[in-house]
C-alpha cells in the first residue's frame, strides 16, 4: 500500500501539486547553515566553515536534483513539457498545424476507412448458417491455376461422397453453354419500368442452394431437376429466375414479382423467388439466380472444367476426415466411374506431373472472405491416357 | 592527532530504519538533527550525504510513514520537522524485529564454530 502511496505522491508532483523547489531549497539551505555553524563551534572560521560544510554534505544542487527526481515522474514531466512546447510552436505556425492536423485526418481516416473494408470482407463470419461446414472443392491441373471441376467429375464426386450432405455447383460466366449470362458473367434484363438494366448473374443448381443452407425471403427457390431441364428447342436453359433483394428493390421497386415473368436476355423467365437481402455467392455481388443448366454436349466432357463446386460437411465431419474419404475415393475412381477409357482423377502419377489429391482449410485469409467457402479440397486431375 | 573515522556506507534499505527510529526516540526533528544523530551514534563513522538524506525522507513522507511541517527551532529559524504516523511506527517495529532476526542469522553463521 505504502508503495502506491508513494506513487500516487510522485504522479501529484509531476503535475506541480508537490513541494514547490524553493521550499525544498529553504529545507537545504537550513541544514547547510546550521552544519557551518557546527564547524565554526570547532573552531573554523566563518568562510572556511561554510566552504568545509558543502564539501561534507555533498553540495546542495546535487541534492536538489535527487530531490526533483523523486518529487515527481521525471519521464512524465519531460512528456509534458515536451508536449507544451510542441502546442506553443504549432500556435506560432498555424500553417504547418493545419497541415499536421490534415494529415493525422487523412492517415486516421483511411486506417478507419481500410478496417471497414477489411471487416467486412476478411473478419466478418460468412453469411450462412454453420459456415465453417463449407468447402471448397477444386481440381487442378498441374502447373495450371484452375479451380473448377468438369461436370462428370462433379456428379461423380456429389455421388460417391459420404462425408458431404450437399455439394453444389456454380458457375459466373456463360460457360454452361445454356446462353445464360454469356461469357461476362452478366446478362441484361429488362426492369418494371422497361428500362433495359445489364446485372450480374450467377448460375446455381438447386445442391449448391441446399448447400448454401440458403432460405427465400418469397416464393421458392429451384427445385430438384429443375435447372437442368431442357427447352424444347434451341439453346437457353430453363426460362426461370431468382432475383436478389437488392434488384427487386432497384429495378422493381419492391412490389410483388413471384410467378410473374421477366426478360432475361431476351427471352421471357418466371420469377421463382427473391434472396434475402445480403445473399451471394464468392463475392459475385450477384443479382439474379439462373439455372446452372449445363448443356449436354458439354456436360459429357470430362475435360470441360467449368464448375465451382461447394460442398457442406456433415455435422461432425471435420475438414480432415473429408480429406481421407477424398483420397480413398481418388484411389479407385477410374474403377467406381468405369473402364480404363474413361478419364477420371486420379492418385497415380502420369507424365503430365503429380495427380495426388489433396484437401485444406482456406487460410485465415480466404476462410474469411464473405461469400467464399471456409475450406476447401483438392482434387487434383489432369488429362489421362 | 586522531585519526578521523572513515565514512562508512549506509547499509542499503537500513536508512529508513535509522530514520524512524531516530524519530521515534527523539520526537518530531528537522534533517540535520537527524543526520547529527546518527553521526553521533555512529562516533562519526555515518555522515549522511544532504541528497542521500532527504530523498529518503521526501519517500517516507511520500509513503505516508513520516510528516513533515514547517515549524521554528530553538534559535528561532524555520525548519522542516518530521514525526513518524501511525504507519511508520507500525513499519519500524516490523523493521525492527526482521533486522534482529537477520543480525542473529549473520552472527551464527559468522562466529558459531559448531
Amino acid at each position: 500500500m505504502s508503495v502506491l502511496r508513494e506513487w500516487m505522491h510522485r504522479l501529484l508532483g509531476t503535475f506541480r501539486r508537490g513541494r514547490p523547489d524553493e521550499d525544498l531549497e529553504e529545507e537545504l539551505r537550513l541544514h547547510l547553515d546550521l552544519a557551518a555553524e557546527e564547524a565554526r563551534r570547532r573552531g573554523h572560521d566563518p568562510d572556511d566553515a561554510a566552504r568545509i560544510a558543502r564539501i561534507e554534505l555533498g553540495g546542495s544542487a546535487q541534492a536538489m536534483e535527487e530531490l526533483r527526481a523523486r518529487r515527481g515522474v521525471p519521464w512524465l514531466e519531460d512528456f509534458g513539457r515536451d508536449a507544451a512546447h510542441a502546442m506553443r510552436a504549432l500556435r506560432r505556425a498555424p500553417g504547418f498545424a493545419a497541415g499536421a492536423l490534415l494529415t493525422l485526418a487523412l492517415g486516421i481516416g483511411a486506417n478507419t476507412a481500410i478496417f471497414s473494408i477489411v471487416n467486412g470482407v476478411l473478419l466478418s463470419p460468412l453469411g450462412y448458417p454453420a459456415p465453417e461446414q463449407l468447402m471448397r472443392v477444386t481440381s487442378q491441373f498441374p502447373g495450371l491455376a484452375v479451380d473448377y471441376l468438369s461436370t462428370p467429375e462433379y456428379v461423380e464426386f456429389r455421388e460417391m461422397t459420404k462425408s458431404f450432405a450437399h455439394v453444389g455447383a456454380f458457375a459466373m460466366g456463360g460457360t454452361t453453354g445454356n446462353g445464360n449470362g454469356a461469357w461476362t458473367g452478366t446478362v441484361n434484363i429488362t426492369a418494371g419500368d422497361d428500362r433495359p438494366l445489364r446485372v450480374r448473374a450467377t448460375l446455381v443448381d438447386e445442391h449448391l442452394l441446399a448447400a448454401l443452407g440458403v432460405q427465400p425471403l418469397h416464393g421458392r427457390l429451384f427445385g430438384p431437376g429443375e435447372t437442368n431441364a431442357r427447352p424444347p428447342v434451341g439453346l437457353g436453359g430453363p426460362p426461370i429466375a431468382i432475383l436478389s433483394y437488392e434488384l427487386w428493390q432497384a429495378a422493381f421497386g419492391g412490389r410483388p414479382l413471384v410467378g410473374r415473368t421477366v426478360d432475361v436476355d431476351g427471352r421471357r423467365h418466371e420469377v421463382l423467388g427473391i434472396m434475402p437481402a445480403g445473399m451471394d455467392v464468392m463475392d459475385h455481388r450477384t443479382e439474379i439466380w439462373l439455372p446452372l443448366g449445363v448443356h449436354p454436349g458439354i456436360a459429357r466432357q470430362r475435360g470441360s472444367h467449368i464448375l465451382s463446386v461447394v460442398g457442406r460437411l456433415h455435422d461432425g465431419v471435420t475438414p480432415e476426415a473429408a480429406q481421407v474419404e477424398l483420397d480413398l475415393l481418388l484411389g479407385n475412381w477410374r474403377d467406381r466411374v468405369g473402364g480404363e477409357r474413361v478419364h477420371a482423377p486420379t492418385k497415380r502419377q502420369s507424365v503430365i506431373g503429380d495427380h495426388t489429391a489433396s484437401c485444406g482449410r482456406f487460410t485465415t485469409w480466404s476462410s474469411g472472405m464473405r461469400g467464399a467457402p471456409s475450406g476447401y479440397c483438392k482434387l487434383r486431375s489432369g488429362s489421362f491416357s | 592527532v586522531p585519526k578521523p573515522p572513515t565514512k562508512a556506507e549506509v547499509l542499503q534499505g537500513t536508512l529508513d530504519l535509522m530514520v524512524l527510529q531516530t524519530l521515534d526516540t527523539l520526537g518530531p526533528q528537522h534533517g540535520y538533527a537527524i543526520a547529527a544523530r546518527l553521526e553521533q551514534v555512529s562516533n562519526g563513522v555515518l555522515k549522511l550525504n544532504m541528497g542521500t538524506l532527504y530523498p529518503a525522507l521526501m519517500r517516507l513522507e511520500q509513503r505516508g510513514l513520516v510528516r513533515g511541517k514547517w515549524g521554528t527551532t530553538d534559535t528561532n529559524r524555520k525548519a522542516r520537522y518530521y514525526a513518524p504516523t501511525a504507519a511508520g511506527r507500525r513499519q519500524l517495529a516490523k523493521e525492527r524485529q526482521a533486522w534482529d532476526q537477520m543480525v542473529a542469522i549473520i552472527h551464527t553463521l559468522l562466529h558459531d564454530k559448531a
